[in-house]
């Protein structure tokens, strides 16, 4: 099933949470929907399952809005964020309660229990269950009408490092059985590798989409990470090359410059600039270097560029 | 909408706070029918009276356990899942109202069946029959009726408060302030059309006096309040983002 979506807007009084964005999203693919926190992943989402009513714009499943599609749960199946269970009810009733209304056969409640791994606390009550087994227990309603569509907004959320891998590999098997996934997360590197496509926002907005490497495509460009108590200056002189820089604290890292007194050295993540060049920059300026590394491109990086989490340095700031 | 009911009816019997609404309130019209027989021994009180004792508890309590059958939805956070299921709000609250009815009926039948097989034995050891006429029969099915809409009309004051402490809140103050204002200060005619006047008077053996004399006319006017909150509540659903 092909989700268009179309120029979706939505207000939440004077917060514009989603701006004009559009995307497509194919079967047979993971497509991975990020963005930093607040960037209105969960708010698209729930425009998409018209738990949301947008200010303009529309979401088509093969051409049919969400409301259109009867027993939606055989069509589309969703994880949400905040999606509950009443304590009291069990793991199986809770499930069979959506099967009824979507004529979903009430075996295939056991069926998906399976599964995700819940068969054996199947009668339990829900409230009893760890963060892990809420999203398992999430997934499996996603699960429920076996269809082709998956919305999962940040299910690895809550989840351990095996859990995550679970929600991959799951998310994996199901793209390779022709269903079109649809994923978000706010850390690129929590979908790591299973994601074919990827569709970027920012406030709202819609910074890029496509394949993978269309998107993140930083082959060729050099990546540094340079530390420098001087960070700011070389920074700017950085930025005046056209190279790409973002500012990290390094003691929010982690990193090893205690000691040195200087609260003032920070971590810049260079693109688009080699080591040696920055290195030349920095002599000219007679500007000291704690640090020089050459880096692999990796995902979280560009994703960082692109979203441009933390503070960016621009041509124009310099001499500030 | 035989698939939305279903799925109304697991949701209802999953959970134990609904069966424990129902019990007391079963217990209630039981326990009052009896004592207004033994009390009376002597007389053989007419059970439509001893019924219509019950009928101001069971009404509050079915309509809290509606305020609770979609507040609690609202509470534990099922009620995305509940919308993505059914995206058409109107079909739920209906489904949701339908299915309300069918429990505040049954719950009553059950009631009142279970109290005068009680009561008839009790009545018998005292060596007299429990008298059954039309007005005792006009009590039983006006009774019935007001508690299955009693439970319609609370899920739909939920859908409008979507909060049970606010919906209860809301309920019990009309019943027992707002309504009396109205029929002191403003019109006895007035105040015989507001909802729970219009639910006593469709008990005719209820000691509260109504400008509608005819049970069945409170009856409709007293459903007539049940589905126009509930298009209010549809409306507003469907406006507001869960
Ligand atoms: N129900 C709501 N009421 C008001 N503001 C909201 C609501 N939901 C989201 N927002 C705002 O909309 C923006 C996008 O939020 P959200 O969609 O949750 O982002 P994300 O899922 O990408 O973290 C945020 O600024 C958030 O505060
Ligand atoms: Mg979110």
């Amino acid at each position: 099933m092909q989700i268009e979506v179309s120029g979706i807007t939505k207000r939440f009084g004077s917060v514009l949470a989603v701006d004009g964005l559009s995307f497509s999203v194919r079967p047979g693919a993971v497509t991975g929907f990020v963005g930093p926190n607040g960037a209105g992943k969960s708010t698209t989402m729930r425009v998409m399952l018209a738990l949301d009513r947008a200010d303009s714009g529309q979401a088509t499943f093969d051409g049919h809005r969400y409301r259109e599609l009867a027993d939606p749960m055989r069509s589309v199946g969703a994880l949400l964020d905040a999606e509950g269970v009443h304590p009291r009810r069990s793991a199986r009733n809770h499930l069979a309660m959506f099967a009824a209304t979507n004529r979903i056969p009430d075996a295939r409640v056991d069926e998906v229990l399976g599964l995700v791994g819940l068969a054996d606390v199947a009668t339990r009550r829900a409230g009893g269950f760890s963060l892990g087994m809420s999203q398992h227990l999430g997934l499996a309603l996603a699960l429920l009408g076996d269809p082709p569509v998956m919305i999962l907004d940040e299910p690895a959320n809550g989840l351990d490092p095996e859990g995550i891998l679970w929600i991959r590999r799951s998310m994996r098997y199901l793209a390779d059985q022709g269903r079109s996934v649809f994923v978000s997360s706010h850390l690129l590197s929590e979908l790591g590798q299973v994601v074919d496509e990827l569709v970027v926002i920012g406030k709202g907005r819609l910074l890029a989409s496509g394949s993978l490497h269309d998107v993140l495509g930083t082959q060729g460009r050099p990546l540094v990470t340079v530390v420098s108590p001087d960070a700011r200056r070389l920074g700017e002189l950085i930025a005046r090359t056209g190279a790409a820089v973002v500012v990290d604290d390094v003691g929010a890292e982690g990193g090893g410059v205690e000691g040195g007194g200087a609260g003032e050295s920070l971590r810049l993540d260079v693109t688009g600039l080699d080591a040696a060049s920055v290195g030349e920059l920095a002599a000219a300026n007679g500007i000291v270097l704690h640090e020089l590394t050459p880096r692999e491109p990796s995902l979280e990086d560009a994703f960082l560029r692109l979203t441009s989490k933390t503070q960016e340095f621009r041509a124009g700031e310099a001499g500030s | 909408m035989s698939a939305l009911l279903r799925g109304e009816w697991i949701k209802f019997r999953s959970v134990r706070s609904p069966w424990v609404m129902i019990a007391v309130a079963v217990a209630v019209v039981v326990a009052l029918l009896i004592a207004g027989i033994a009390v009376d021994s002597s007389k053989g009180r007419d059970p439509a009276e001893s019924l219509a004792v019950s009928s101001t508890f069971v009404i509050v309590l079915l309509l809290v356990l509606g305020v609770q059958l979609i507040a609690q939805e609202y509470r534990f956070g099922t009620i995305r899942a509940t919308f993505t299921s059914v995206p058409d709000c109107s079909r739920l609250i209906l489904a949701k109202m339908i299915f309300g009815v069918a429990v505040g009926l049954v719950s009553a039948l059950i009631a009142i069946a279970g109290s005068f097989v009680v009561a008839s034995i009790v009545a018998n050891s005292y060596g007299h029959s429990i008298p059954i006429d039309a007005r005792l029969v006009e009590t039983v099915s006006g009774y019935v009726l007001a508690a299955g809409i009693s439970v319609a009309l609370g899920i739909a004051v939920g859908s409008i408060t979507r909060n049970s402490a606010l919906g209860i809140t809301a309920v019990l103050l009309d019943m027992f302030v707002l309504e009396s204002l109205v029929t002191v200060f403003a019109s006895e005619g007035l105040g015989s059309v507001l909802p729970f006047r219009a639910a006593f008077a469709s008990i005719p053996a209820t000691s509260i006096r109504s400008g509608l004399s005819l049970w069945f006319v409170a009856v409709l006017v007293y459903a007539a309040w049940a589905v126009g909150l509930a298009v209010i509540g549809t409306v507003i659903v469907e406006r507001r983002d869960p």
